[in-house]
């Protein structure tokens, strides 16, 4: 049988199949895996910006798979699940390598908004806020600026990433657009705060 | 209105705002090839008018055509790829699957060992030996596995993630695991013996808390507002710590993941 004609799910219909012969399951696996290995590796690379970071993220991702594979009910196609496997883990690496770095922006004394209490009767205040930065990143950045800020703040990719990512043909890549950006949403709320510091509503 | 007190940090904030439902962002693996062939031409022209304003799926859409790239992404060196991928096939984690309990899932002894040092393939354990420590290590553990396994009454093997109980951390979750049919309404696990107190903790994938709260047993009813902000075919996870008379923390569960399986067409953006 050569596995390589199967598709992703009968291979591992195949291998749940073959449960008793580890042999037989483990080439299933191999086969499916190693099919996505050049595609994983690429994305990884893209938004690693950094080989080694890649080859450990890439790493991550099939332990991980391997490790969930049982929970894998073809609701979706592997291809897709492997997708959000591979972005989930890139992006709980990428965030919490974020906020272990000392950040350019805090150097350059970003505000940091005030967040809303949490109690249930201040969730349409915190909706309020949340909608109000949403609206200055379509609205009050250009829209390169605001997709490195999510990139880079959402999805924690580096700025290497990024700059990699996006083509950025500047001197210095996605820096120049996160500070560009952050500068905007400072300016926006840091009028916001003081408004509503002396008592304002939001604009 | 009365300003609140404590603060959050830029990053946090843009985290928050893209996952308040309100956003009406649709998931990430949307904008894959596949995931957009199998949508309509009117499905697929909303989702463009909505990633033309919206940074987010912008983003997201340059993320997931990276993916469907292949190897051939622009900027990234094919002697990159292949050394990324020697490092995938050096770490294989095949050849692992230890028992498979009842033909519905797998389950491997190489997770318990290490997060980072893979299992390395049978080839590499001949040539190298720092795969050759690495494969005495796992031989041990898997001969003590299989120790304990035929002892009489001995502990049964871990259950799978989808249904039933996730162990190995200190507090046995319950439910909701892996795919659910609906949105939960409730948090259930094991209680843990000496526990007076449980911290359950729901957040987004990438850490975003939704809601936390401060409990005195199993299961929690999750407020109404809290609901809400939960999607369909979005993955949360959530944790629960066990606390004891003093507060003090006894043990927690490992992360715990569900998703409410995608509604009918029709209800999507």
């Amino acid at each position: 049988m050569d596995l390589d004609r199967l598709s992703d799910e009968e291979l591992i219909e195949r291998a749940r199949a073959n449960a008793a012969d580890f042999a037989a399951a483990d080439a299933c696996l191999a086969a499916l895996y190693r099919r996505y290995y050049p595609k994983v590796a690429g994305w990884c690379l893209r938004i690693s910006g950094d080989r080694q970071a890649a080859a450990d993220l890439a790493q991550e991702v099939f332990l991980r798979v391997h490790d969930r594979l049982d929970g894998f009910r073809g609701d979706s196609r592997f291809s897709t699940w492997l997708y959000t496997v591979t972005r989930s883990i890139a992006i709980n690496r990428g965030v919490a390598a974020r906020r272990r770095e000392t950040d350019a922006l805090d150097e350059e004394g970003m505000p940091e908004p005030v967040e809303p209490s949490p109690g249930a009767d201040e969730m349409t205040e915190k909706r309020q806020i949340l909608a109000a930065f949403r609206d200055a990143m379509e609205r009050d950045l250009e829209p390169l600026e605001a997709k490195v800020l999510y990139l880079h703040y959402v999805d924690g990719v580096p700025l290497a990433g990024i700059t990699e990512m996006l083509s950025l043909q500047n001197k210095s890549g996605a820096k120049a657009y996160i500070v560009s950006g952050g500068r905007k949403l400072k300016r926006r709320f840091g009028r916001w705060l003081a408004r509503q510091s002396a008592g304002g509503t939001l604009s | 209105m009365t300003p609140p007190a404590s603060r959050l940090s830029l990053d946090e904030w843009l985290r928050a705002a893209y996952a308040d439902p309100a956003a009406g962002c649709p998931p990430p693996e949307t904008w894959l090839e596949e995931e957009l062939a199998a949508r309509t031409p009117e499905e697929r022209r909303r989702l463009e008018a909505h990633a033309a304003h919206c940074p987010a799926c912008a983003a997201e859409r340059d993320l997931a055509q990276g993916f469907d790239s292949g190897s051939e992404v622009a900027g990234v060196r094919p002697e990159d790829v292949a050394f990324v991928v020697s490092r995938l096939e050096a770490a294989a984690p095949v050849g692992n699957v230890r028992s498979i309990r009842d033909g519905s899932r797998f389950r491997d002894a190489r997770l318990e060992t290490s997060k980072t040092v893979p299992v390395p393939a049978r080839r590499r354990i001949e040539s190298s030996p720092v795969w050759r420590l690495a494969a005495a290590a796992v031989l041990v553990i898997a001969a003590g596995l299989a120790f304990q396994l035929s002892r009489p009454g001995a502990p049964p093997l871990p259950a799978p993630q989808t249904g039933g109980v996730v162990r190995g951390g200190e507090v046995e979750t319950v439910s909701p695991l892996g795919e659910v049919d609906a949105i939960p309404a409730e948090l259930r696990w094991n209680p843990r013996p000496g526990a007076t107190s449980y911290r359950v903790r729901l957040s987004t994938v990438d850490d975003t808390v939704l809601w936390e709260a401060t409990v005195p047993a199993s299961p929690v009813r999750l407020p109404a507002e809290v609901i809400q902000k939960l999607h369909r075919a979005v993955a949360y996870h959530w944790t629960v710590e066990a606390l004891g008379p003093a507060g003090e923390r006894l043990g927690a569960s490992e992360p715990a993941r569900f998703r409410a399986r995608p509604a009918p067409e029709g209800a999507k953006l």
